[in-house]
């Protein structure tokens, strides 16, 4: 779609490629508020990290703008019960605050991987024709 | 790195946060803003940049506020345990409390555990900073530390106990007024940020109502 726009060269197909990059940075925010908190958990999950480097590799991955908001996330996380916290020296000077996942997180995080899975093969069939379409 | 971590707009950036966050309960919004201070003295340490690069990453205060605001769940306790009445209750039941029957001092216990008006610092003084209120301190002041005994030599007769000394009778005076004051004044302390930080709390829920 969009490349078909570009093509075009028209005036007011180059502002429908900006409409349409609203459109995807849009849903993006809407579909990262979603994940977020269990993209946390996964990466957590693959063993302790400090805030730092949680907030790294989301941002890594596109999925954290503002690395700032992660630290609200992980602090409702962390009373909700699903992620537990532990000050410990690191190799380099301070003590750090590691993040790790408690019983609960696992649990919400495994019903998450189902439902996720089940979730993106159903919106990836539904797509496909769209996604195949010559435009 | 110790000059960048004392940079003006660190604080700045650190302070304004604070007050964005005024409106959550102090042990919320204090593990949000050591999260948030550890993030940029860790990224300082590392070299990810200078402080306004990494400032930067971290999006503005107000949009750290914010996701603070999207959370699905609330993020304020029940408002029953932020309200007036709560304040006021815990309060009175932890100074004036021992004396309905030495329970009531209980209630006052639990309703500043419970209570989200509170530093964690706070409840743990307001615990140990008289146990009992002033009711415990009655009973600190008047135990008794010092008594005779006297025995006859026969047997024959039970023993006497007498000449009590009590504790606030053989400290000096001041101590003895310390320790009756000590429940007060903590009781009065806690009133106080107990109820400026309920008021912060209903006029921010105020503001986003």
């Amino acid at each position: 779609m969009i490349s078909g726009s570009v093509l075009a060269f028209g005036k007011e197909a180059l502002q429908g490629t900006v409409h349409c990059m609203d459109i995807a940075a849009n849903v993006s925010t809407n579909l990262r508020k979603g994940v977020l908190e269990y993209c946390v958990l996964a990466l957590i999950g693959n063993g302790e990290m400090y805030g730092l480097d949680i907030a790294g590799k989301l941002r890594g991955h596109g999925l954290l703008t503002s690395e700032g908001t992660l630290y609200p996330l992980l602090a409702r996380l962390r009373r909700s019960g699903l992620v537990d916290s532990s000050w410990r020296e690191s190799g380099q000077g301070a003590p750090r605050k590691y993040y790790s996942l408690t019983p609960a997180g696992q649990d919400a995080l495994a019903g998450f991987v189902d439902a996720w899975d089940v979730f993106s093969h159903s919106v990836s069939d539904i797509l496909k024709p769209v996604g195949g379409q010559p435009s | 790195m110790m000059n960048n971590a004392d940079d003006p707009n660190i604080s700045k950036y650190l302070h304004e946060l604070a007050t964005r966050l005024g409106h959550l309960p102090a042990e919320q919004s204090e593990e949000i803003l050591q999260g948030i201070k550890d993030h940029i003295s860790d990224a300082l340490a590392r070299g990810n940049g200078s402080v306004a690069d990494v400032l930067g990453s971290l999006g503005s205060p107000e949009e750290v506020a914010r996701g603070v605001a999207g959370d699905r769940v609330p993020a304020a306790s029940p408002p029953w345990r932020t309200s007036t009445l709560w304040v006021v209750l815990s309060t009175m039941f932890l100074v004036f409390g021992g004396f309905i029957v030495g329970f009531g001092w209980f209630f006052g216990l639990a309703g500043l555990w419970m209570g989200t008006c509170w530093k964690l610092w706070e409840k743990i003084v307001g615990t140990v900073a008289l146990p009992g209120g002033i009711a415990g301190a009655l009973v600190v002041v008047t135990v008794p530390v010092s008594y005779e005994v006297v025995t006859s030599d026969s047997g024959a007769m039970p023993p006497t106990v007498f000449g009590i000394e009590s504790l606030g009778t053989t400290l000096p005076i001041i101590a003895t007024v310390a320790t009756l004051a000590l429940p007060l004044v903590v009781g009065v302390y806690l009133l106080t940020v107990g109820l400026r930080r309920e008021q912060s709390t209903m006029r921010a829920a105020q503001l986003t109502a």
